[in-house]
């Protein structure tokens, strides 16, 4: 694999893009449609599987439209969730495709990226009916209330500091070296994708959680979340230990852009006859 | 300075290769793009440059020093061959660069320019067929436990 950095801030530039626009459509409501087609629903609950916004849509069990009215409901959180995840997550999808493209022969590149890319989404939407699966609980359990964010925010915390958390780290920065030809060439993208999401979700999945849980503030929480996420890939891979991590590298990059490279003192003259 | 704006795989090889013993030999399949580039290269004012790469090696022996080659059929009844000096690389830090928990960056790369042999490549007559014909030969000989490892030998040209 050979760095090309003209390549690279081409990718990078087109993934921003990408991220962005699924942001737009999240902060402005009146692009709902486009993420939800018919099936938005009237106060914008993005990834929230709430109860009350469950109870907003969805009908008696007895009604004719019901089978109809659930799967809309359906496709609303599915939507939703895809929707967050390309916001949240294309950033940190830099690295691996443009590991991809600079280890494919050039008309494989957009095949095996695609394959990466749905490894990754379906891999992250199981994850994700989990998490949506945990939001709906804690809302049953304590509706409109800050105490399961607190508790969650509390664990992310732990998480944060955690060796268990540079390893999983550590291994999102690992690439697989891929097969260059047929349908194994195809299963390797795939099954990096798949992989990817695997360390990518149990690095995140406490700090997913925490904005799904908050009963307001949650896209500021969310653009949160996505800076912090992104700032911690930033880091090197390092050996697993409890400290903590997130905008180390993220910290210096801007020091050293605002304030230069610092002077080390200049060598104190050699003594003569001394 | 101009940066290249492209970096294209012309060809890479088929499976992992274990580092044992006196070294080993592969194939370096070609893209028909990348067969059809090399035959024409050579006819190019300006011809790209052309580079080898070994990814993801990884192991723990730090101290051995990997020779690569190019090798080439003679032409004529003989049927011999020749090997023609792509690079050499010591692999320091290779340890660490294989450490699934610690700085890990799944193995070394490392890249060879083979540009000078580009008209080489051009003549050689089992190149439509064969492929590039690679040899990687350890400084010193190593044991059969060794456990380096080369990811994939591949070729890039840039453009």
């Amino acid at each position: 694999m050979i760095y090309n950095p003209r390549e690279y801030a081409r990718l990078r530039n087109s993934v921003l893009v990408v991220s962005l626009l699924a942001w737009l459509v999240l902060l402005r409501p009146a692009a709902a449609p486009v993420a939800y087609g018919a099936a938005a629903p009237p106060v914008m609950s993005y990834c929230s599987a709430s109860p009350a916004a469950l109870a907003l849509t969805a009908p008696a069990a007895s009604s004719p439209a019901s089978w109809t009215t659930q799967l809309t409901v359906a496709q609303s959180l599915f939507g939703g969730w895809a929707l967050m995840l390309v916001a949240m997550m294309a950033p940190l999808l830099i690295q691996p495709i443009y590991h991809i493209r600079a280890t494919s022969f050039a008309r494989r590149r957009a095949r095996s990226t695609t394959l990466f890319v749905a490894g990754y989404g379906g891999g992250w939407l199981v994850g994700g009916a989990f998490l949506l699966a945990l939001e709906l609980a804690a809302g049953l359990w304590a509706p409109e209330s800050y105490l399961p964010a607190g508790l969650v925010a509390l664990v992310a915390l732990i998480w944060q500091a955690s060796p268990a958390k540079q390893r999983y780290l550590n291994r999102c920065h690992r690439h697989r070296p891929l097969a260059a030809f047929g349908a194994e060439a195809d299963r390797d993208a795939l099954m990096m994708g798949v992989e990817h999401s695997r360390w990518c979700v149990g690095s995140c999945w406490a700090a997913m959680l925490l904005p799904m849980l908050l009963p307001h503030g949650h896209f500021a929480a969310m653009l949160g979340i996505s800076v912090l996420m992104v700032c911690e890939r930033l880091d090197p891979p390092r050996t697993p230990a409890w400290r903590w991590r997130g905008f180390g590298t993220a910290l210096r990059y801007v020091s050293l852009r605002l304030r230069g490279p610092k002077r080390s003192p200049a060598p104190a003259a050699l003594g003569v006859g001394a | 300075m101009d940066l290249p704006q492209n970096a294209e795989q012309l060809g890479v090889s088929a499976e992992q290769l274990p580092v044992v013993g006196a070294g080993l030999r592969t194939s370096v399949r070609l893209t028909p793009a990348g067969r059809r580039y090399l035959a024409a290269a050579a006819g190019h004012a300006a011809p790209a440059q052309l580079y080898l790469t070994l990814e993801n090696v990884h192991g723990t022996r730090d101290a051995t020093v990997l020779n690569v080659y190019l090798v080439f059929s003679e032409a004529g009844e003989a049927g011999g061959e020749r090997q023609l000096p792509a690079g050499s690389a010591a692999l320091y830090g290779l340890r660490r660069a294989s450490n699934p928990q610690g700085s890990n960056r799944a193995g070394l790369t490392l890249t060879f320019d083979i540009t000078p042999l580009l008209a080489e490549l051009r003549a050689s007559p089992g190149l439509q067929n064969d492929g590039i014909r690679v040899s990687i030969i350890p400084d010193r000989p190593l044991p059969a436990t060794s456990d380096i490892v080369i990811g994939r030998v591949s070729i890039f040209r840039m453009l």
